[in-house]
């Protein structure tokens, strides 16, 4: 396993990039820290725990667009008042038997703290994938937010999506917003773009790259963000 | 130019098909601007739609022609690769698209399918900003997503921002004017006026006389239930403006 600490009152510049290699983390935020981790080339089976200390603000980006077959596992503990947590994620299988699985799960301990998740994948031709999300929100805590929002596009009838969405509230005071939608492209939109001279497959992919553009702009490294708008293609 | 025969298209809705156009016949002569004018449900918009390649449309019978080619063989892009051109009457929110990279888009592939090269950004831009003056859209719209949180006048100029752009043979305005303010009007209006010449045509889809103050037509259809009814010349528009659609039952 390997151990990450973010010091107090420590911003860490760069993005902490999540190995090829190493199926297991640790990572703690003390008071004030703040990091992005970066899941962009990760191992096939990973877990990841993080730690949120008071006021402590972490962004979480997953681009999850290769060939393999991915289980990634990524629990949220908000231990300190204040703490929030951002979790973007685009997700894209396209190969027949490829299978991507992710389960989130993240419990507000504290009072004040937030979570938000915007998670978008795009299945095509026989790829299957998941995505399981669980917020829990322990008793006697107030003034929490809470946004989840998962986004799904099936491009073939042989693809699969399952979007679990989970919420396990014990506390009254709290701001919860969810959403999760499964569906095609947007056939009004296609029509458009074909009505302008765009022919259907460069339309499709025009629309593929907006629907991912959302969760790309999260992305605060300009260069890193042209890297993922390339593997896309 | 343009030569619809005996039109007949139904529209499905659930499992169940419902005829609107019934026997339409239509010829728009290259160098001319025709007004279809009528009432809510008379076929209109669907009419429009259908020209442009909407799928959810059936055909029945009938002929369109359209520059020498069947236009009901070709798919919507080779239409609009032909030059044909629909303003939309509600134009479509693509969130996550540059403006300008979709109207670039939109100009190089109909500039690739008349055999020419395609504009570089920097020339493109230079295009753009002239035609945006012409519509009075700030260049601020360039950089934001297509139609997303534009106001609904923004929209239609957006959309006659594309007209300009993609010099189109046939324009078919679908109710370009609803929603616009005078100002507005006037700017399309003058748009409008500045694509007429001999070697295109522009059919006005409209409910009322506003857009044909500005942009005169030659000819006014009245449609109503699926047909053209009574067609005449920009008088008539005057008149079913002054009395309604029902003096002509």
């Amino acid at each position: 396993m390997k151990m990450i600490a973010v010091p107090d009152n420590e911003t860490m510049t760069d993005p902490i990039y999540l190995s090829p290699t190493e199926t297991s983390y640790s990572i703690v935020l003390g008071k004030n820290a703040s990091c992005c981790i970066m899941s962009m080339s990760p191992a096939p089976s990973h877990q990841i725990t993080i730690e949120q200390q008071e006021a402590s603000n972490m962004q979480y980006l997953s681009f999850c667009l290769g060939s393999e077959n991915v289980k990634a596992e990524i629990n949220i503990k908000l231990l300190g008042e204040h703490a929030t947590c951002a979790i973007d994620g685009l997700d894209y299988v396209k190969h027949d038997k490829q299978y991507h699985e992710q389960y989130i799960n993240i419990e507000h301990l504290a009072s004040h703290t937030q979570s938000h998740v915007l998670c978008k994948g795009i299945a095509d031709n026989a790829a299957r994938s998941l995505f399981h999300a669980r917020v829990i929100v322990a008793p006697n805590v107030r003034k929490i937010i809470v946004n989840q929002a998962s986004h799904h596009i099936v491009l073939s009838d042989k693809a699969e999506v399952f979007t679990q969405p989970q919420l396990e509230i014990e506390a009254n005071d709290i701001n919860c917003k969810h959403a999760a939608t499964i569906g095609q492209l947007d056939q009004e939109a296609l029509f458009y773009l074909r009505a302008r001279g765009v022919p259907m497959d460069e339309a499709k992919n025009i629309l593929l790259h907006g629907f991912a553009e959302e969760v790309i702009q999260k992305i605060k490294w300009l260069d890193v963000a042209a890297r993922v708008r390339e593997w896309l293609n | 130019m343009l030569n619809i025969q005996e039109l007949h298209v139904a529209i499905k809705d659930d499992e169940q098909e419902k005829p609107i156009l019934h026997g339409l016949n239509l010829n728009i002569q290259a160098g001319s601007v025709h007004a279809i004018m009528g009432p809510n449900g008379s076929g209109k918009s669907t009419l429009a739609h259908f020209l442009a390649g909407k799928a959810n449309y059936v055909f029945k019978s009938g002929q369109v022609d359209f520059l020498g080619e069947d236009l009901l063989a070709l798919l919507p892009e080779e239409r609009a690769a032909r030059g044909l051109f629909l303003a939309f009457q509600y134009p479509i929110d693509i969130p996550g698209v540059n403006n300008m990279y979709f109207l670039r888009t939109a100009l190089n592939n109909v500039r690739k399918a008349k055999g020419l090269h395609p504009l570089d950004a920097a020339d493109f831009l230079l295009l753009a900003k002239k035609e945006m003056q012409t519509v009075g859209l700030d260049q601020s719209f360039l950089h934001r997503a297509v139609n997303e949180g534009f106001s609904g006048g923004e929209k239609k100029r957006n959309e006659v921002l594309q007209m300009l752009l993609l010099q189109p043979k046939l324009i078919i305005l679908d109710e370009t004017d609803s929603g616009l303010d005078i100002d507005s009007l006037q700017l399309v209006g003058r748009a409008v006026n500045q694509m007429r010449d001999n070697n295109r045509a522009i059919l006005i889809v409209t409910h009322y006389q506003r857009l044909l103050d500005y942009v005169e037509p030659d000819v006014v259809h009245v449609m109503r239930k699926g047909q053209i009814i009574k067609s005449g010349d920009k008088t008539l528009a005057t008149e079913l403006e002054a009395k309604g659609y029902g003096f002509l039952s």
